[in-house]
């Protein structure tokens, strides 16, 4: 009697113990099987794409990234939602702000060498993106997220860079008027900016040292004839570079009028409290659309990495964030612009007329030229 | 340089062993100048040989030729031309600016009983802790033509017509610059001042020269070491600045060849050969600075400091200590008080709106730069391990180098001085590009071994004209004294002539620290994600960050590199950091 009592309780110990192994291993394949956020709803083919890219990505653990326009702190919840979203817990966005030339001479430099350390460059010079193309220093890739966005942003039409599956310019902004709002009673037409009373109160960007002031002035020259320049360069404008810092001076009234400030900056400005506005865009001249170009280089040490950020990057989720953290016009089609956005930023579709840069053609001579003009005029006499 | 030789020890009784190893001293101190020579010229003429090659080079990617296009350009274009005449204003203000401040404060702070003169030395040190381009943004606050406040009250107060001031003025950029200089000028005139054997200055006033005459022709010219390489340093150094000429002469259009040299390789397609020639204005009076001080210095004795015991000698000027003490603190004001107080002002400006507003006064943006933004935390990390490794490696081979120059009877010294005094002529950025181009493709690119090599690359002749003022004060009979009485090479040194220098040693560490922690030109283009510096954090932030921030972020500089400063004069012993000349 107590030998059979002891092997039934053997048998019910060993019959626990096992039970317990295999509850153990089937939780943990239940684990494994839980699909990150990205997976959700994927089957077939695509979903097989993405999870050889959370794979390869996962891998590689990191991507670094230069551009000339998304803010460090964009970049911390960038990375924290890309964790969250591909499972990688550990992954690391090494995102570096810098400004245009700079960027664009790191990466020509590196390329150059043949070092491999960058792997997205994301910035509005499209002549580096022009130039790196012919020499097929770009990863074709196209993401599936491209289909959703306004043919101008992703296949080169309209005047905006970007050739399909190699670079594109999913974000834009275009250059405007910022005014003080208690100096300026109100600001309508490029020719009320001609005012006697704004002399020495005007600050402008720089097109002889910035690409995007460069490529802005080349626009508006288009539909300003230069007489107009001449007179504005008779106001007596200051002359900086960084957008940043002329909505802070013009928000600070050591100048009124600010020229050439993306339409972004006025509305950021204003929303931390800067007596600023912006001037009405006119129907009659337009705006000019600056991308922020965005490609892999072909010597990216990620690749995987740096495909599954343009996925992410390029969906709606982190467009709509940008447009409302940082009031970038969106060319994604299914990104709207909240209203009181819309009165600085005003997103593609809204914008009457848009001044298209030939930038497939423009030669680096006529850049040149357009440079020297502009230094001719404002510079001439100092 | 003399050691004992196994014959020596032979003679002395000494075992072979020991002989063995005197011999092996004595090989190790003859190679020791051509490793010096050896590591000094990789370091100087690799980055400088690349950068000339690139200078006759024009064309991009695979169709580049050699030609003299860039020479012929910079010798022919009115806009060089004038950035040269700009370039040379700039320099010869800035050291007229900064001898006249540094000068004054230094014989106030050690030759007179001035009052509170102790307690004031180490605030005349302070400007030089702020970030030159800092303290240009600091200005445009106090005297923007349009929005300074200094210049606000003074219309306002005074019922001025126009606002006086214009900080984006060529004359702007010489005030900011020489009130940065001044404590170059101050340290390298206040530690020779100290140290001066009075037997002189006695000598003078007992044959009935006032005081007048004997500090200017006595005092002063036992002084010139220091003065001298000062007013070098100074002249070559704000010859090759960029961030004040870029904050308050771009905006009025002045242009200076560094910002000339900035915009060619920062504008696509970059234009590294006329950066490279560009560099060639500075790089000529760099030479020609340097041979002009070596002359005059060659043909005079300046040991200033003996062996023989002597008390300083401090001059009472009655009352007139009052007025210097005035004099001092006013300096003081318009140097540290005045853009400290408008940068701590802005700093708590939740929005600058050209006017202080207590109402929007917040910590938000302290607790931004310190406690959100990753770039600011990390880059106080590197800033400090960079300029505290970067300065003691650069005081070392600094010290080694000067001894060769000014204790042996090398050969080749001259050569060794020109070869590590040359970098200082060579505007930041240009040595920045020379170093990026030898070292991309080795494993220290995109980490902090690059700039710490561009740093100790282009600083190297500051320690080592530290270094080789403390050891011209000291006259070579300290040395022979304790030779003759049988101590070796290495004992002399760690017994007798290191202790000598340490308040010199201590002063140059510190003068490099300082240099390094908020070094710009050269970090500017080096760094890449992971490895900034707080002056690329700055610089950053300038580019795209409201204002407040930009100040709260120089403020927690300013702050950290006046406590590292503090601590550091307590752990050396305190007394005056002035011990370079």
């Amino acid at each position: 009697m107590k030998r059979e009592r002891q092997d039934r309780i053997g048998r019910i110990f060993w019959g626990i113990l096992v039970s317990l192994i295999l509850a153990a291993g089937g939780l943990s394949t239940a684990a494994q099987a839980a699909d990150p956020p990205a997976l959700e709803g994927l089957k077939g083919p695509e979903r097989k794409r993405v999870a050889n890219l959370i794979e390869g990505a996962g891998k590689e653990g990191q991507v670094i990234w230069l551009s000339h326009s998304v803010d460090p702190e964009i970049a911390v919840r960038l990375e924290k939602g890309f964790r969250e979203h591909y499972g990688l817990g550990d992954f690391r966005l090494r995102h570096s702000l810098m400004r245009t030339g700079p960027l664009s001479t790191r990466v020509l430099q590196e390329v150059r060498a043949g070092v491999r350390d960058i792997d997205i460059v994301h910035t509005s010079d499209f002549e580096l993106f022009r130039d790196l193309h012919k020499r097929n220093l770009f990863l074709k890739y196209d993401s599936p997220e491209f289909a959703r966005y306004d043919p101008v942003a992703t296949r080169g039409e309209g005047g905006v860079p970007s050739a399909s599956g190699y670079f594109t310019s999913a974000i834009l902004t275009y250059f405007d008027v910022a005014y003080n709002t208690n100096h300026v009673k109100e600001l309508r037409t490029y020719e009320d900016i001609l005012d006697p009373r704004y002399r020495g109160r005007i600050v402008v960007g720089d097109a002889s040292k910035s690409a995007s002031h460069l490529f802005t002035y080349l626009g508006l020259r288009q539909k300003l004839p230069r007489q107009f320049w001449e007179k504005l360069a008779k106001q007596e404008p200051a002359l900086i570079v960084p957008v940043r810092d002329m909505i802070n001076r013009v928000g600070a009234g050591e100048y009124w009028i600010g020229f050439f400030v993306t339409a972004r900056h006025i509305y950021l400005g204003a929303k931390r409290g800067l007596p600023v506005a912006a001037k009405p865009i006119q129907a009659e001249v337009g705006v000019v659309p600056v991308g922020y170009i965005w490609g892999i280089l072909s010597s990216s040490p990620h690749p995987n990495a740096a495909k599954l950020l343009t996925d992410y990057f390029h969906s709606h989720k982190v467009q709509e964030m940008l447009v409302k953290a940082m009031a970038y016009t969106p060319s994604r089609l299914d990104v709207g612009v909240p209203p009181d956005i819309g009165k600085f930023a005003r997103p593609l579709k809204e914008i009457p007329t848009l001044i298209p840069i030939p930038w497939k053609t423009l030669s680096r001579k006529e850049l040149q030229q357009h440079r020297e003009e502009f230094r001719e005029i404002f510079f001439r006499g100092r | 340089m003399k050691l004992a030789t196994s014959q020596s020890e032979r003679v002395l009784g000494l075992p072979l062993g020991a002989a063995t190893s005197a011999r092996l001293r004595q090989r190790f101190a003859s190679s020791l100048p051509w490793l010096l020579a050896l590591v000094a010229g990789v370091m100087v003429f690799l980055p400088l040989g690349l950068l000339f090659e690139g200078s006759v080079r024009v064309g991009e990617w695979e169709a580049t030729r050699y030609s003299l296009e860039n020479y012929r350009w910079m010798l022919t274009s009115g806009r060089t031309l004038e950035a040269l005449g700009n370039t040379l204003i700039v320099a010869g203000g800035t050291c007229v600016l900064a001898a006249v401040f540094g000068m004054s404060l230094a014989w106030i702070t050690a030759r007179t009983n001035s009052f509170a003169r102790d307690t004031l030395e180490a605030f005349n040190l302070i400007p030089f802790f702020l970030s030159p381009l800092v303290g240009a943004i600091s200005w445009t606050y106090i005297a923007s033509p349009r929005g300074g406040l200094l210049n606000q009250f003074l219309v306002d107060f005074l019922g001025l017509k126009s606002p006086p001031f214009n900080i984006y003025s060529l004359s702007g950029i010489v005030w900011v610059l020489g009130i940065y200089f001044t404590p170059y000028m101050y340290l390298f005139t206040v530690g020779t001042l100290r140290k001066m054997d009075p037997a002189l200055e006695e000598a003078a006033r007992v044959c009935g020269a006032s005081t007048l005459r004997t500090t200017l022709f006595v005092t002063l010219p036992m002084a010139l070491p220091g003065i001298l390489f000062g007013l070098g340093l100074t002249f070559i150094s704000s010859a090759g600045i960029f961030g004040v000429p870029a904050a308050l002469g771009v905006p009025s259009r002045i242009d200076v060849i560094p910002t000339m040299i900035y915009e060619a390789v920062s504008f696509y397609p970059p234009n590294y050969g006329q950066a490279a020639s560009l560099s060639g204005f500075i790089l000529i009076l760099t030479v020609l600075i340097l041979m002009g001080m070596r002359r005059l210095m060659a043909r005079r004795a300046f040991a200033a400091v003996t062996g023989r015991g002597y008390q300083p000698h401090v001059l009472d000027i009655g009352r007139w200590r009052y007025l210097t003490f005035a004099y001092n603190l006013l300096f003081l004001l318009a140097a540290v008080g005045l853009p400290l107080g408008v940068l701590f002002i802005v700093s708590l400006s939740r929005v600058w709106l050209g006017h202080i507003d207590p109402r929007l006064f917040t910590l938000e943006h302290y607790h931004y730069v310190l406690a959100i933004y990753p770039l600011t935390k990390r880059a106080i990390g590197n800033s400090l391990q960079l300029a505290m490794g970067g300065a003691t490696l650069a005081l070392l081979f600094a010290f080694l180098v000067s001894y060769v120059i000014y204790r042996t009877r090398w050969r080749w010294r001259p050569a060794l001085d020109f070869t590590t005094t040359l970098p200082i002529g060579v505007p930041g950025m240009v040595i920045a590009m020379g170093v990026l181009l030898a070292y991309i493709q080795t494993p220290i690119y995109g980490t902090l071994w690059i700039l710490m090599v561009a740093y100790i690359t282009h600083f190297l002749p500051v320690g080592i004209k530290g270094s080789s003022a403390g050891l011209l004060s000291l006259h070579p009979e300290l040395e022979e004294s304790a030779r003759t009485c049988g101590a070796g090479w290495l004992r002399t040194m760690v017994m007798v002539v290191l202790p000598l220098l340490r308040p010199a040693a201590v002063a140059t560490w510190l003068l490099l620290f300082l240099i390094f922690i908020r070094e710009l030109n050269a970090s500017i283009l080096l760094f890449t994600q992971g490895n900034e510096v707080m002056s690329v954090a700055l610089y950053i932030l300038l580019d795209d960050a409201p204002p407040g921030r930009v100040a709260a972020y120089a403020m927690v500089q300013t702050g950290m590199i006046l406590a590292l400063v503090a601590l550091i004069r307590r752990l050396a012993g305190g007394g005056s950091v002035s011990a370079i000349s």
